[in-house]
């Protein structure tokens, strides 16, 4: 839990389920998002990255794969869709992490926040459906 | 024998025609097209005596939006319904089903009824209609369905799987249910009104019913010269309640008349059904007749044996309060399938329509209100009755010109109450006979009568239904006279249903009226007797207790006669009442300067610190004081004053908040000054310098609100501000140099920014597209163009495709990158006001507009709002934007941020061919 000192504003934070078959890198977050390197848009991989790095925690493999135990997890805020994609990846041996993005650390991670996108490649699955706006 | 039988034939047959001649000749006289035309002609008497007795005041009725069109369709569907046909044909659904598709449901379809045709008998146009609406009607109730209630029946079709995108887009869904439904919503009330036979319009005294129903009568169905009967509540008086229907023909048609109501409506009937137009039968004013009781059971049979006629249609006016009281019975189940009932006549006016209001009053009263300020306007055109107050205070409708009314920034209601008084005392006194006529107005009974009410209302603390005995016997003249005056006081019949239980009161016509000769009362008699001060203090409390009715127009008025005042016990009285702070502010803007203390400056300053709600009041208040001399103790210098001494976090708090439309100071009850901004950009464009110099202290306003943007997040002031510094350097300067030296950091910096480039900045393009940079080109010229509002400049081709931007951003075609960046482009050509200028005019001539180029090609691929909002309101596009569009939303200021601005830099250098 987060406890914040200073003024408070009116943040808002949106979850993430993020699974990939094997390590999640900036390079592997990068392919998925159609962004080289070079690109100008490069630094907005690297906000997100930052993000979903600090932000992720990994969902433990002894959870059972029933989708009530996971949406305990989740806190019940992942719709049952993302529970089986969540399930499917983890029946093909990939991990899994979840965490929420927050609106008042920087402006990449608020436009993601913010906004509704649900990504998948053979190799990662991001999903920031759950949109808090 | 044959000649005995021929001359027998001849008899029975001249016998027959002896017989049947007259009755031929009667039929003759009375044929349909006789009695359909002396109707009209006995309901232009009418209206010709309701214009002669002030009741209906001819071109004087402003429109009251859709009850005129509720009664035209009404009157004459025949007409108007193809209107209402080829609006529900033009109804679009492509973006609800776009919706619907994307969560796997079934298109809706509407049927074509462009090609319907109305039929030509009214009575069947209930029937044929009403089954052409239905498939409305079905797809309305499932819109409702989907924002008013949890759209379960819509979930409980969603195919398997589809929930959580039906989820995502539950927000999509509420709005475009919301939008499409209004459209919808309209269409059916047409069809109910065009399939109604019955209208009620009930709303209070002096809202202008009698006027709304003449108007209907004479500028509609004369002129279509439709069949049309108008009868008032005060003529029907004089026909006998029990023998209504049968003396009503003869009333109408004259005594010679032989036929009963019944031969009357198959007369009108008969010419109904050859036109294929409705019979309209007028009742205005049924609140009227002096036998109420007796009346209301008559009426609902009179009503009941006209609508057997097919063709009929009723039209009544009512008094809200009699109409609760005595004529419920006509929204008896029999009529229910068949009424339509409109409760408030001008509450659903648009601005354009009371602007209208305002200067047909302003014709008829021969009053020139070009010096009237916005709020005063505003003021009078949202009450009718208080507009004819001001009239009547202000205008002579048998002047030879216009009065000019000097300058007024406040609607000073006691002012016009004040004058409306004096100038009804003279009428009045000038009608007395001359061994009569008082010396002085103030000695006059009337006036007597009015004190005599207000005292008894005062001491009894009932200020509704006064007994006539509260005035003395000698005053009953007096009493009648004002009641002749309509806008004062009016007698009401209260009491049990009984005949016996009935009585006679007395009301005033306006409340506020009341409150203020209650306040008059007040001070001038209860206070001004020096042993009753502690009577004062406990009447005043009680009349301004919380929940009186008369609280918060005696708080008012008790406060302008307390401040107009020269006595200080009064105002110090006043002053510890529990509501003065409460109504400071509202009221102190409407007391004259001379009696304005620094005592009431120090409570402005005090309150405007104390909350957003004042400071935003007193800001509008104070600025729209401009005009005014510096030396006014209520102008710009006050104002300018207050925000100089701001600290950082007030004015965030009470300036920024109130202003700017970017978060987390966004809200729907921000002021707009957009409006405001770029009128100060034309004056700074214009050449008038002294325009200018004259405005400087708006300007000088506009530099408190650098920072605030507007909804497409542009900063208007920041603009305004520019273009005066690109225009006339040597007045920005002083003003954007006090407010770089201020304590206000954001503040500080934006003055700082503009004070750097004092003289460097590109004008902006004029309003109709001219500009200096536009003359140069339609080639390919390089541009200097500003990104976001923090000045980012960078060079680009005049004219860059979509396609190209997301080249240079260099990802992936088709990847989650190559969507964002064209979200990006868009909301660049949405958000950064200079480009997205530069763009306007290529985009359409390409597409129609930006808002269907960026429909087209945008919000509808990303999912996003603008084409859901299309059709909402301002307000509700504002709403959804913020509920749902969070996404582009802050895109948007992403790219206006350093970081995004620098990486829309790079990606424009490139596709410019620049390396950077």
């Amino acid at each position: 839990m987060k406890i914040k000192l200073d003024f408070v504003t009116n943040s808002s934070t949106t979850s993430f389920v993020v699974a990939a078959d094997g390590e999640l890198t900036k390079e592997r977050l990068g392919e998925l998002m159609g962004v080289p390197v070079g690109s100008p848009l490069e630094p907005m991989v690297d906000g997100l990255f930052a993000a979903l790095e600090r932000e992720a925690t990994a969902v433990p493999a002894g959870i059972p794969p029933r989708a009530t135990a996971l949406a305990d997890v989740f806190r019940g805020e992942i719709p049952e869709h993302v529970l089986r994609k969540v399930e499917e990846a983890r029946a093909r041996g990939w991990a899994v992490w979840a965490g929420r993005l927050q609106s008042d650390i920087d402006w990449t991670e608020l436009l993601f926040c913010a906004d509704s996108f649900e990504w998948e490649n053979e190799h990662l699955y991001i999903n920031g459906l759950e949109c808090a706006w | 024998m044959a000649v005995f039988g021929v001359v027998s034939g001849a008899v029975t047959i001249l016998a027959l025609l002896i017989y049947l001649f007259p009755m031929a000749l009667r039929k003759w006289r009375w044929r349909a097209r006789v009695v359909v035309g002396l109707m009209r002609r006995y309901s232009e008497e009418e209206l010709r005596d309701l214009s002669q007795s002030g009741k209906y005041i001819r071109k004087l009725f402003a429109e009251c939006g859709p009850l005129k069109q509720r009664a035209r369709l009404l009157c004459h569907p025949r007409l108007m319904l193809r209107r209402t046909l080829a609006a529900a044909n033009a109804i679009d659904i492509t973006y609800y089903n776009r919706l619907r598709k994307r969560v796997g449901l079934p298109q809706e379809t509407l049927p074509n009824l462009g090609h319907r045709r109305v039929p030509r008998r009214v009575g069947r146009i209930r029937d044929e209609m009403g089954s052409a609406a239905l498939p409305l009607r079905e797809l309305y109730g499932g819109l409702v369905d989907q924002y008013e209630r949890d759209a379960s029946a819509l979930e409980s079709q969603l195919p398997h799987g589809a929930d959580y995108l039906f989820e995502c887009l539950r927000p999509s869904f509420v709005a475009v249910s919301l939008a499409v439904s209004r459209r919808v919503g309209e269409c059916l009330s047409e069809f109910d009104s065009a399939t109604a036979r019955l209208l009620l319009v009930v709303s209070k005294a002096g809202s202008g019913k009698t006027n709304f129903v003449c108007d209907l009568a004479d500028r509609f169905l004369l002129p279509w010269d439709l069949p049309f009967l108008l009868l008032t509540g005060g003529n029907l008086r004089r026909l006998p309640v029990h023998g209504l229907e049968q003396r009503l023909p003869k009333s109408v048609l004259g005594d010679s008349y032989p036929g009963n109501l019944d031969d009357l409506l198959r007369s009108a009937e008969a010419i109904c059904r050859r036109r294929g137009v409705p019979f309209t039968v007028i009742l205005d004013g049924i609140n009227e007749h002096d036998n109420l009781t007796d009346f209301a059971p008559a009426l609902e049979h009179l009503v009941r044996r006209l609508l057997r006629s097919p063709s009929a249609r009723v039209v009544i006016t009512c008094r809200s309060e009699y109409f609760r009281e005595r004529f419920q019975c006509l929204l008896a189940p029999q009529f229910q399938d068949v009424t339509q009932l409109v409760e408030d006549v001008h509450g659903e006016m648009s601005e354009t329509q009371r602007l209208d209001m305002l200067a047909a009053y302003f014709s008829l009263f021969r009053i020139d209100g070009a010096n009237l300020s916005e709020d005063v306007k505003h003021a009078l055109m949202a009450d009718p009755l208080l507009l004819r107050f001001f009239c009547e205070a202000y205008g002579d409708k048998n002047a030879a010109s216009p009065a000019i009314l000097p300058q007024m920034r406040d609607i000073c209601r006691q002012t016009i109450f004040d004058r409306y008084l004096e100038s009804k005392m003279r009428a009045i006194a000038s009608r007395l006979p001359a061994a009569h006529r008082p010396g002085q107005l103030t000695t006059l009974p009337h006036l007597r009568v009015l004190r005599a009410l207000a005292l008894y209302m005062v001491q009894s603390q009932e200020v509704t239904d006064i007994p006539l005995a509260a005035v003395d016997e000698w005053m009953l003249t007096s009493v009648e006279d004002l009641l002749s005056e309509d806008l004062i006081i009016r007698r009401d019949l209260v009491g049990s249903t009984s005949v016996l239980g009935r009585r006679e009161v007395l009301n005033f016509t306006y409340d506020e009226f009341r409150d203020y000769l209650l306040a008059s009362v007040l001070v001038d008699d209860v206070w001004a007797a020096t042993e009753r001060r502690a009577d004062f203090v406990r009447l005043a409390e009680a009349l301004t207790a919380a929940g009186s009715p008369t609280a918060e127009g005696v708080s008012r008025y008790l406060f302008l006669r307390a401040t107009s005042s020269d006595d200080p016990d009064l105002r110090r009285a006043i002053a510890v009442m529990p509501w003065y702070e409460e109504v400071f502010v509202d009221c102190i803007f409407a007391v004259e300067p001379t009696h304005i203390s620094e005592d009431d400056i120090a409570m402005l300053r005090t309150l405007f610190l104390q909350s957003e709600r004042n400071a935003r009041e007193i800001m509008l208040r104070l600025l729209r004081n401009w005009t005014l001399p510096a030396t006014d103790p209520l102008g710009m210098t006050l104002l300018l004053g207050m925000l100089d001494e701001l600290a950082e976090r007030q004015y965030d708090g009470l300036v920024r908040s109130a202003f700017d439309a970017g978060p987390p100071y966004a809200r729907f009850d921000r002021v707009r000054f957009a409006d405001f901004a770029r009128q100060l950009i034309k004056i700074a464009r214009s050449n008038d310098a002294e325009a200018c110099e004259r405005r400087l202290l708006l300007f000088e306003f506009a530099s408190y609100l650098l920072p605030c943007r507007d909804e497409d997040y542009s900063r208007p002031a920041y603009e305004a501000l520019a273009e005066l510094a690109k225009r006339r350097p040597e007045l920005a300067q002083p003003i954007l140099e006090a407010r770089a030296r201020g304590r206000i950091p954001e503040l500080a910096e934006m003055a700082g920014l503009l004070l750097d480039r004092l003289g460097e900045l590109p004008p902006l393009p004029d309003e109709d597209g001219d500009t200096e940079k536009h003359q140069d080109t339609g080639s390919h010229a390089e541009r200097r163009i500003r990104i976001g509002e923090r000045g980012h400049i960078v060079r680009l081709p005049s004219i860059l495709h979509e396609s190209e931007f997301v080249r240079a951003s260099g990802c992936v075609p088709s990847s989650p990158a190559a969507a964002l960046s064209e979200r990006m482009f868009a909301c660049l050509l949405y958000g950064a006001t200079d480009l997205r200028r530069e763009y306007e005019g290529f985009y359409e001539r390409e597409y129609d507009s930006l808002g269907s180029f960026l429909h087209q090609r945008y919000w509808v691929h990303c999912d996003t709002a603008e084409d859901i909002c299309a059709p909402l309101s301002p307000r509700d596009r504002l709403f959804y934007r913020r509920a749902s569009d969070g996404g582009d939303y802050q895109l948007a200021q992403y790219i206006e941020d350093k970081e995004g601005a620098e990486m829309v830099e790079m990606i424009l250098a490139r596709a410019a061919g620049e390396p950077k």
